[in-house]
């Protein structure tokens, strides 16, 4: 490949600009002869013919040992013994972000549900967290998955440690600090990474990298092309794994939705809403939100009389971002709540009454980091009957169907413009709303399952020398 | 079936050897057999690191931005290096559909300095991107710091005017 398309090839020296990482992509269908021989040695040991003996399976095991290297040896061992029987195939899901409440968790957990009557699971975590905390955060039955806590001293015994084993504050020049995973992950016939943790060096038969965002650039620690496969939740994520990452995804797996209360559209208030987090970087915008809400008030005082913008999302305890959001609304008060930390009942309830959702993530940025990778919260309110509004960028294309079950805006005018036709024409945001309704339907938690449970089945056959390797480039289903 | 149980056995202490071996080993490397990380690079690099970077690379460009530039000829005693151009530039005219090679030799030399001014350029921009991106890092973790002491401020402003009210609303002794 041309030095001049890889932006890492400034890490390296001229002479060896790519980096090997990159080149060497994983691949099984390169040794059709490993599957031939762990068929005999299944054999040998089903339905031992005479002079089949431990140590004829021994030497036969040494030198595949030899010519291939221990994760390979490592990877045959773990399918001979599912495929005999003498146990049930294990998989270990990892992530670093385990024990906070939020959408990749829900996706990864949501995985782990989908496959505990196929797998042994072990969800792996950095910081203790209990599984009946899991199972309420994401209303899921967990009850046949373990959990381990494998802690990371790196991160907790720097003085600023809040929790976050946070990826970005990794030292590339001294020694990798998720080495301890890296070696867990040798302990399972599937791994699954499920935070995009490029710096895991996988270790298992079969490994998962689940990218929700490709956050970070290719660095020292850069392991993502030995992942079997990566799963991405939006065309917007896969394309941005291409152009950060130089590497091909290869399923598509929209994350899991389920925030149906089935409220007729008639039952609606005048409520425009928004649900994001809180965050410290103000990336969701919700200062925005409050000033072109003041705006409309202000230009159509008419039109927008009895509305009001509720504003929910969750925070950190010290948010300065929030802080700013409450001294603006002291100075300039305005037909706005605020609704931080609400519990799950409430929020469905407020999904359920809003007429208009607001999303505006990504609006304004430039960073592709900030852009909505997906948009959850999106799915929630349209599964809710609850009209979209949001920015014409990222995930959140995927979703909306401008003009058929929601609308998109790329300017703040078109925003106004479109939020006052919902607000002034209620049988449109009626329409819109039933139509948003049905294609939020597409994103439920059993759609994903369904997808989750026949890729990794066909991975479980394959351990079992059933199927051939699902070498999968475009998605299931 | 005590023929079975043999294999299982058989398989977990192959197993339990290679996990050992996986504990004990220093780096994953070691176990795997092969280097698994890269050498430290631009995007391991501190501040420092990238601003001398930046400045040695950018020493290169600026020299070499003109990538058709050949090494010029010196002016001869009495002779200008003009008239060798423009006698060259006539040779070359006259010549031309008899050296295409002398041609495609010279596009080849362009090319290659072209080449050579792109190996640097990219790692020039993208350490100008990562000093950037550090210096909004730092900014930002400032700006918060920055926030978070106002804030204190504001705090120990209310506390005084608080206890200055107290002291002050005491009757007189």
């Amino acid at each position: 490949m041309e030095e001049g398309k890889r932006p890492n090839s400034a890490n390296v020296s001229e002479e060896a600009a790519v980096p090997a990482e990159v080149e060497g992509r994983f691949s099984l269908d390169s040794s059709p002869s490993d599957d031939a021989l762990g068929r005999r040695l299944l054999q040998m040991m089903k339905t031992p013919a005479a002079g089949d003996s431990a140590a004829t399976f021994s030497t036969a095991w040494e030198e595949f040992l030899q010519a291939k290297g221990r994760p390979a040896a490592l990877r045959m061992l773990s399918r001979l013994e599912v495929a005999s029987g003498f146990r049930r195939p294990s998989l270990g899901l990892y992530d670093n972000a385990l024990h906070f409440i939020g959408g990749a968790q829900k996706y990864g957990c949501t995985i782990a549900h989908a496959l505990q009557d196929d797998f042994d699971i072990t969800l792996v975590a950095n910081a203790e967290v209990t599984m009946d905390r899991l199972e309420s955060w994401y209303d899921l039955d967990l009850a046949r998955c373990r959990l381990k806590v494998i802690h990371l001293p790196y991160f907790e015994d720097r003085p600023d440690f809040n929790g976050v084993y946070d990826a970005g504050m990794v030292d590339l020049k001294k020694p990798n600090p998720y080495q301890a995973i890296s070696r867990d992950s040798a302990a399972y016939d599937v791994f699954v990474n499920n935070c995009m943790l490029e710096m895991v060096y996988p270790l298992a038969a079969v490994s998962e990298l689940v990218c929700h965002f490709p956050e970070r650039e290719i660095s020292r620690f850069f392991h993502v092309p030995r992942y079997s496969h990566i799963i991405y939740n939006s065309r917007y994520t896969a394309e941005w794994i291409r152009k950060r990452w130089l590497l091909e995804p290869h399923l598509h797996f929209y994350p899991p939705v389920d925030m149906d209360a089935p409220r007729e559209p008639a039952g609606k208030e005048k409520i425009i809403l928004s649900v994001s987090r809180f965050e410290l970087s103000g990336n969701k915008q919700q200062l925005e939100m409050i000033k072109a809400f003041q705006r409309l008030c202000r230009q159509t005082p008419e039109a927008t009389a009895g509305w009001r913008l509720v504003l929910a999302g969750g925070s950190t305890a010290e948010n300065p971002y929030l802080e700013r959001i409450r001294d603006f609304l002291a100075v300039s008060p305005a037909r706005v709540e605020l609704k931080v930390d609400l519990p799950a009942d409430e929020l469905r309830d407020l999904f359920g009454r809003a007429r208009i959702f607001w999303h505006f993530s990504g609006f304004n940025q430039r960073d592709p980091a900030r852009i909505e990778h997906f948009g959850m919260t999106t799915v929630e309110a349209m599964q809710n009957a609850c009209t979209p509004v949001v920015f014409r960028g990222g995930g959140q294309t995927e979703i909306v169907e401008d003009g058929v079950s929601g609308f998109m805006f790329s300017t703040a005018a078109e925003m106004e413009k479109k939020t006052l036709a919902l607000i002034r024409e209620p049988e449109l945001a009626a329409r819109l709303g039933g139509a948003a309704l049905a294609r939020g339907r597409d994103f439920r938690r059993a759609v994903f399952e369904n997808k989750v449970r026949a890729h990794f089945r066909h991975i479980r056959r394959w351990l079992m020398f059933q199927d051939s390797w699902p070498d999968r480039t475009e998605p299931l289903g | 079936m005590p023929e079975q149980t043999n294999w299982k056995q058989e398989t977990c202490r192959l197993r339990a050897r290679l996990l050992e071996d996986l504990k004990n080993a220093e780096e994953i490397s070691h176990w795997v057999g092969h280097r698994i990380e890269r050498e430290a690079g631009i995007w391991e690099s501190d501040c420092n690191e990238l601003e001398a970077e930046m400045w040695r690379r950018f020493a290169f460009l600026e020299t070499n931005q003109d990538c058709t530039t050949e090494d010029r000829s010196l002016p001869r005693k009495r002779i200008p290096a003009a008239f060798f151009r423009r006698f060259h530039k006539l040779y070359r005219t006259l010549t031309g559909p008899f050296s295409r090679t002398a041609i495609d030799q010279r596009r080849q030399f362009n090319l290659d300095q072209q080449n050579r001014f792109n190996r640097e350029s990219i790692p020039f921009v993208l350490a100008t991107v990562l000093s950037l991106q550090k210096t909004k890092d730092r900014l930002n973790r400032l700006e918060e710091m920055l926030y978070k002491l106002q804030k204190e401020q504001e705090e120990i402003s209310r506390e005084a005017r608080r206890t200055t009210k107290i002291e002050n609303d005491k009757p007189n002794r």
